[in-house]
Formats: structure tokens, C-alpha cells, sequence
């Protein structure tokens, strides 16, 4: 502590290059929360999917035949199941296309009671309505959507029997995501009797089905058996829990991966020769300073301890700041409705502050290891 | 001396000090080649993705989907309106008078990549024989083509390299039947049909229980001929159906991955950029301090500022030209020609399963980013070329180094 002020004079020998050390250490660092925000927002999205629920779907990317509902129900080991086919729609041309799943209300609920929920009345009022529609809550909200509104919108994807893609429905209520704030962010839910009877392609067939199973461990045995079941039927099946089914759907991606590696990689070797050239430069600048100090009595492990104190300071001023920086630009893009679903974890900072300490040690130790060898009477020589 | 000389002078000495200052230099370069070798190459990515994604759509031919379908796959032509679309004004016929289309129906395929990563969607498109003179494009290289009637196909050479299990002979797994690789195929430009893979329409249709087919994809007798078909078509009470060019169709289609990649470009490129952007200041202003004493020389002897302030700048915009130029080539070393994959989506946004295609590092791009660099250098040198200029030329006379 009492070392403090002379960690402070150096640092302010020479204040622009500190500053911008420091501001190339916040661009690092900037640079390493959004890459890892994004990383991290989709690891969460994976792990959110749960290991005792199955999602079944064709692999040919067909359709699947509403009649095999009861034969899946049948199956051994399945505690409850339901189905659901979406498409892309449009409320107002120019506005973003917002996704309409089409459910059956009761056991769609019951099987998802844990991730998504609506007020009982809601739901009779859903199960009543054949053309009733429940939004979620936030997007209602900033679109202006009331209970009794009715909600035109025209489907991108799903033309009906009437030559039109033009679906009315009815807001009869509200839902709400308690775990995860930006699930289905805009997902509509309707009926999928209207959905069946109106629409012109592929009636009496469904996108996927989702299956609750007792006992998470059997997830494989038991998709194995649903699959056999349809293997010769016409419409073959795959199935997998949710969580294997998220990770293969983030796969689709892309190559993504290796890019945001290769980037903080050059990021992070750019950054460390920057930074470790200054501070060497700034070594030789402060030669004699180094020696008086070794003259007064410091150890050769105190002056190193200065040196590193010194690259500390600024990394820990600098990496908070730029996950800081990288933390309010995904919070200014999400309320700016550019982006939805990205949100940086507290561990960050951590890590961020991790990261300082390391690149501390390792940008000063190089000059530390000089001091050792430095020879006072040579040093104070030098002008 | 005239002020082009003292510049010339000023500049020339500057530089040839360069070797004293190798360790701010360095950083200098470093910093500027990670941005611009970053900022290359995302916008190469987003560059190879829209040339594929855009290649396979021709001006020459025409793409026909059902009325208010966005998409191929979510378009319906039922069997029996096919030959009545077939039959229309405006598409070219072939020495038999037979019309030069294909109506077409798609599905998907699971594949692993080669690299061992997770198993991925292919497209898989129900096609003809005739799509070779359809695409002309399109040429076999390896195998012979599929059959009528029998579970074969042919596969993409962008998929044959990307993904594992496509070699002719495998078996690849459709609807719980293997069916047989033939041969493989390739087109003349980059394109999206080369991560797909192809079979005949009706052994598909029947596979996957469908009533119908997606679209026609039809030669147009002559550029201009685009707009006889789409009167004939729109006269006809019994079709329902629209026709656009299939150029325009692919390019609307390669234009959101595009836009995004390219905007990442930037905000990537462009954070690294001020990171180099105050490595340079660190270094330019530690260089000009190291001057200092041979500028105030300079200026004594009668040096102008102008000439001082230039060979700041110049060596701002040598070491980052240096620096753009290497992550320029570091780009291309790396990355030209690599093949990777994303997911291809149509204009509504629909994943229309994994388009494998190569990175693409084009001159235009190298030339972007050497202005990126230089600009970097610029805006790096301006403040330590003022602070050179603004030296004091007696105190830095007496100073000692």
C-alpha cells in the first residue's frame, strides 16, 4: 500500500501513453466481451434445453402425420406428449416477421408448465376460441396488443385454402416466459384446429412433436423406440432430447466457431506486443530511476513487483472496463430492438479480471527479469 | 531550398531512423495488420457467401412458385398444372420443341462435416436429367448421373469436400432408405446447388408422400422473353402461379447474411482499429520524442514546419501501409479458398438448410483494407505530427537525451 504512490508517478511519468496503454487494453477487452457475450448467450439458449424432453421430428424435413400421436403416447416410458407446427408471419409490411406456433392448448401447457404460463382464464378463453390467439406479454406491450384485438396478420409461409395468406385471429390473453426473458420473443400461439382447417398445405400433419418422459436417463432408449416405431411407416422420425436438439440446431450456424477464436486470438497477441513493448520501452526510459531505487535498498523482487504492479493497474482499470463497455452497447442494441437474446454474464467480469492479472504477469516480467541483472553503477550512468 | 525539397529531406531522413525505433514500429504494424486482417477477412466470409448464395440464380432462366410463396418450400404446383405452365409462351424449347424446365421438389438429408462436427441439413432437390441443359452451368465430373425411379444421387462437389459419407458408392439416408451417391457434380461459378444434392423429382415426390411439386425453373428463349411468360401466366385463370427471373430470386436471398456479416466486418474490424489506433498513438508520439532533438536541429537550421509535420505522417502511413499490407496477405494466405459452411436463408428468413462455399479474399478487398490501414495511420499521425510541429526548438537544443 504504502509502495501506492510510487506505482501512481509511474504511471504518470508519461500520461498520453499511459492513456492510450489503457484505451488499447479497454478496446481488447471491448472486443472480448462482445465476442464472448455472444458465445455466451448461445451457450445459455443450449443448456436451457432440458434433458427430460424429447423433440421428434422428420429428418427429411417433411412433415409429420398427426395419427401418429397415439401411437407415440403409447410407447413405453412417456409420461405426456404434444405437437405443434409454426410459420413466419407479418403484422404490418416492413416490421419484422413474427413467428405463429399452432397448439393444442391443454396438453401444450401442461407439458411446458415450467417454462411458459398464462392465467387460467386466458387459457379457457383459448380453448374456447377457435381463432383465439395468446401473444406474450413484452412484445404485446410495445405493439400496443389488448385482449379483444383482433390480429390480422399475413403469413409468410402458410397459404390458406382461400387462395390468401391472410390469417385473423383474436387476442384473448396473455403469456409470460418466467425463466428466460427473451424466449419465443414474439411467437404468437393459435389454435391448431383453425391452423388444420384453413390452411392449404400438408393438412393433418405437424412439425414436431414434443414428448415429457419419467426418467431423464432412458432419453435414449426411449428415442430410440419412437424412431423405430416409424422407421418403415412413410414418415420415419428422429428424435433427441431438447438440449441435444438446440445444439444441433445452433450448429446450422455455421462455422462461427472457429472464427470467434481466430479473432480473439489476433486480438489478444496484438494487444500483448503492444502493451509489452511500451512498458519495455518504458523500463529503458527509467533506467536510472530503476537504479536509484536499487541504490535506496529496494530488492530486486520489490522493483518487479513495482514493474508488475504497475501493468496491474492498468489492467484492472482496463479489462472491467471494456466487458463494461461491451455489456452497455448489447444493452443499448437490445433496447434499440436490433438485438434480442444476448446478455452478458457477471462471470465475464471475472474472467475479464482474470485475464488482466495474466496479461500483467506476463507483459512484466520480461523487463522484471532485466532489473535483476541490471548493474546499478551502469544504470546511473546513463543520461 | 524549395519546401518540396525540405520535405523530401525531412521525410527521407525520418525514415531511415526507422531502424532505431523497430519496437514502436512493430507495434505500429502488428496493431494495423490484426484489423485489417480481421476486417478481410469477415468480409471475405460475407463476400464467398453471397457470390454462392447468388451464383446459382441466371439471368437466362426463370423461377416459377405458386402465387404469394416466398419460398420454394413453401410453394405447392400441383402435378397436373405442370404441363399447362410448360406449355406457355416465352420458354425456350430444345431441338425437339420440348420446353427447356424442370419443375422441381425439395427435401433435406443429415450429414456430419468432416471435421467431426455435429450432423447438419443438405438440401436435397428433385430434379431431372435435362437439369444439365437447364444449368448449363452444371457439368458431371465424377460418376454418371441418377436414374429415374431408383433411390440415387448425385452430389455437389462443395458438399463432396465439406461433409463426410458423400463418395459415390456411399449410402446416404432418406425417409429410411439408403439411397446411392453416382456421381458427383459441379458448377462453372460458385453456387448454392453445389451444397445440395440432386435425384429425380417424381422418385422424390413419391418418397416423401407429396401431392405436388415446389417450382418450375424454366430457360427463357430470350432475356426479354421474362415478361411474355409472365403475361401468359397471369391470363391464364387456371394457374396460380408467379414467375421471376431466378437471378433476382437468389440475389434477394444472398442479401441478409450479407448485410450481416458485413456489419460485423466493421464493428470487429473497426475495434481492433482503435486499438491499433492507440498503438500508434503510444508509439508515434515516443518516436517523435526520440526526435526531438534532431527535429530542433532541423528547425534551427531553417526546416519548415510543413516538411517536420509531413515526415511524421509519412512514417504514420509507411509503417501502417506496411501493416495493412501484411494482414492483407495473412488474410489471404489463411483463408482464401477455404471452404466453410452457414446456414443459407431465403428472403422471409428461412433456413434453407447449410450452404458449404469458399472464403473469397478478392483484390477489391485487399484494396479496402490497405485503406483501412492507411487511414488508421493517418488519424493515428495527426496528433503526434502537431506535437512534433509544436516542439520547443531552444529547449530541445540544450535538452539532453
Amino acid at each position: 500500500m504504502r509502495y501506492l504512490p510510487l506505482i501512481w508517478s509511474g504511471l504518470r511519468r508519461k500520461p498520453a501513453r499511459t492513456l492510450f496503454t489503457l484505451l488499447s487494453i479497454v478496446a481488447a477487452f471491448l472486443l472480448f466481451g462482445l465476442l464472448q457475450g455472444v458465445d455466451s448467450s448461445i451457450r445459455q439458449a443450449v443448456s436451457r434445453g432440458r434433458l427430460d424432453v424429447l423433440v421428434t421430428a422428420s429428418p427429411g424435413g417433411l412433415p409429420l402425420p398427426l395419427a401418429d400421436l397415439a401411437q407415440i403416447a403409447a410407447i413405453k416410458g412417456i409420461t405426456a406428449v404434444t405437437y405443434s407446427a409454426s410459420f413466419l408471419a407479418q403484422y404490418q409490411s416492413g416490421t419484422p416477421a413474427v413467428g405463429v406456433m399452432a397448439v393444442d392448448p391443454d396438453p401444450y401447457f401442461a407439458l411446458f408448465h415450467d417454462t411458459i404460463t398464462t392465467s387460467p382464464a386466458a387459457l379457457a378463453a383459448f380453448r374456447a376460441t377457435r381463432t383465439g390467439a395468446l401473444v406474450p406479454r413484452g412484445p404485446a406491450r410495445e405493439r400496443h396488443w389488448r385482449i379483444g384485438d383482433p390480429l390480422p396478420l399475413h403469413a409468410l409461409s402458410a397459404p390458406k385454402r382461400d387462395g390468401t395468406s391472410d390469417w385473423t385471429f383474436h387476442i384473448v390473453g396473455y403469456y409470460d416466459t418466467p425463466g428466460n426473458r427473451d424466449s419465443n420473443a414474439g411467437l404468437v400461439l393459435m389454435r391448431y384446429a383453425y391452423f388444420d382447417a384453413a390452411r392449404l398445405l400438408d393438412p393433418g400433419t405437424v412439425q414436431l412433436y414434443v414428448e415429457r418422459i419419467a426418467d431423464a436417463s432412458q432419453a435414449g432408449a426411449i428415442s430410440t423406440a419412437i424412431d423405430r416405431r416409424f422407421v418403415s411407416s412413410g414418415a420415419p422420425t428422429h428424435t433427441d432430447t431438447e438440449r441435444a436438439t438446440a445444439q444441433a440446431q445452433l450448429a446450422q450456424l455455421g462455422d462461427l466457431d472457429f472464427f470467434v477464436r481466430a479473432i480473439l486470438a489476433a486480438a489478444f497477441t496484438s494487444l500483448l506486443l503492444s502493451t509489452s513493448t511500451t512498458l519495455m520501452k518504458s523500463y529503458h526510459e527509467r533506467l536510472s530511476e530503476l537504479a536509484v531505487l536499487k541504490t535506496v535498498g529496494f530488492s530486486d523482487r520489490g522493483v518487479a513487483g513495482l514493474l508488475v504492479s504497475e501493468a496491474l493497474v492498468l489492467g484492472l482499470i482496463g479489462a472491467p472496463t471494456g466487458v463494461l463497455l461491451a455489456k452497455l452497447s448489447f444493452d443499448s442494441l437490445t433496447a434499440a430492438k436490433m438485438l434480442i437474446g444476448v446478455s452478458l454474464p457477471g462471470l465475464l467480469f471475472v474472467v475479464a479480471i482474470a485475464g488482466a492479472l495474466v496479461l500483467a504477469l506476463i507483459v512484466a516480467l520480461p523487463p522484471a527479469w532485466q532489473v535483476r541483472r541490471l548493474s546499478i553503477v551502469q544504470a546511473l550512468g546513463v543520461r | 531550398m524549395s519546401s518540396w525539397r525540405q520535405i523530401g529531406v525531412v521525410v527521407e531522413v525520418n525514415l531511415r531512423n526507422l531502424r532505431h525505433r523497430v519496437g514502436g514500429s512493430l507495434v505500429i504494424a502488428c496493431g494495423v495488420a490484426t484489423s485489417v486482417g480481421v476486417l478481410i477477412s469477415v468480409l471475405a466470409l460475407g463476400e464467398g457467401y453471397a457470390r454462392a448464395s447468388a451464383g446459382g440464380g441466371s439471368p437466362d432462366r426463370a423461377l416459377i412458385l405458386s402465387s404469394r410463396a416466398w419460398s420454394e418450400t413453401t410453394s405447392l404446383i400441383p402435378s397436373d398444372a405442370v404441363p399447362g405452365i410448360l406449355s406457355e409462351p416465352g420458354i425456350a424449347r430444345d431441338r425437339q420443341g420440348r420446353p427447356i424446365a424442370q419443375a422441381e421438389v425439395l427435401a433435406q438429408v443429415q450429414v456430419s462435416s468432416r471435421d467431426g462436427g455435429p450432423r447438419v441439413n443438405l438440401r436435397l432437390r428433385g430434379t431431372g436429367a435435362t437439369v444439365l441443359s437447364l444449368r448449363p452451368e452444371i457439368h458431371l465430373i465424377a460418376g454418371r448421373m441418377f436414374r429415374p425411379g431408383l433411390h440415387e444421387v448425385i452430389v455437389g462437389r462443395a458438399a463432396e469436400l465439406r461433409y463426410a459419407g458423400l463418395g459415390i458408392g456411399a449410402r446416404v439416408s432418406f425417409q429410411s432408405s439408403g439411397w446411392v451417391v453416382v456421381g458427383s457434380f459441379a458448377s462453372a461459378e460458385p453456387s448454392l446447388l453445389e451444397s445440395e444434392l440432386l435425384t429425380d423429382a417424381k422418385t422424390l415426390l413419391s418418397a416423401s408422400h407429396r401431392s405436388g411439386f415446389q417450382s418450375i425453373t424454366a430457360r427463357l428463349a430470350d432475356p426479354n422473353s421474362l415478361k411474355i411468360l409472365q403475361a401468359a401466366l397471369k391470363a391464364d385463370p387456371r394457374q396460380r402461379v408467379e414467375v421471376r427471373r431466378e437471378s433476382d430470386y437468389t440475389q434477394e436471398n444472398s442479401l441478409g447474411w450479407r448485410v450481416g456479416l458485413d456489419a460485423l466486418a466493421v464493428l470487429i474490424g473497426g475495434t481492433l482499429a482503435v486499438g491499433a489506433l492507440f498503438g500508434a498513438l503510444n508509439s508515434l508520439y515516443t518516436a517523435v520524442n526520440a526526435r526531438a532533438l534532431e527535429i530542433a536541429q532541423l528547425r534551427a537550421i531553417g526546416f519548415g514546419a510543413a516538411p517536420v509535420l509531413i515526415s511524421v505522417l509519412a512514417e504514420a502511413l509507411l509503417l501502417s501501409l506496411v501493416g495493412a499490407g501484411a494482414g492483407a496477405l495473412g488474410a489471404w494466405l489463411l483463408f482464401s479458398g477455404r471452404i466453410t459452411s452457414m446456414m443459407a436463408n431465403d428472403a422471409s428468413g428461412q433456413d434453407m438448410a447449410q450452404m458449404a462455399f469458399a472464403l473469397k479474399v478478392s483484390p477489391a478487398l485487399m484494396a479496402i483494407g490497405l485503406l483501412w490501414g492507411g487511414l488508421i495511420g493517418l488519424a493515428g499521425g495527426v496528433l503526434p505530427a502537431i506535437h512534433a510541429v509544436r516542439l520547443p526548438v531552444a529547449r530541445a537544443l540544450n535538452a539532453v537525451v
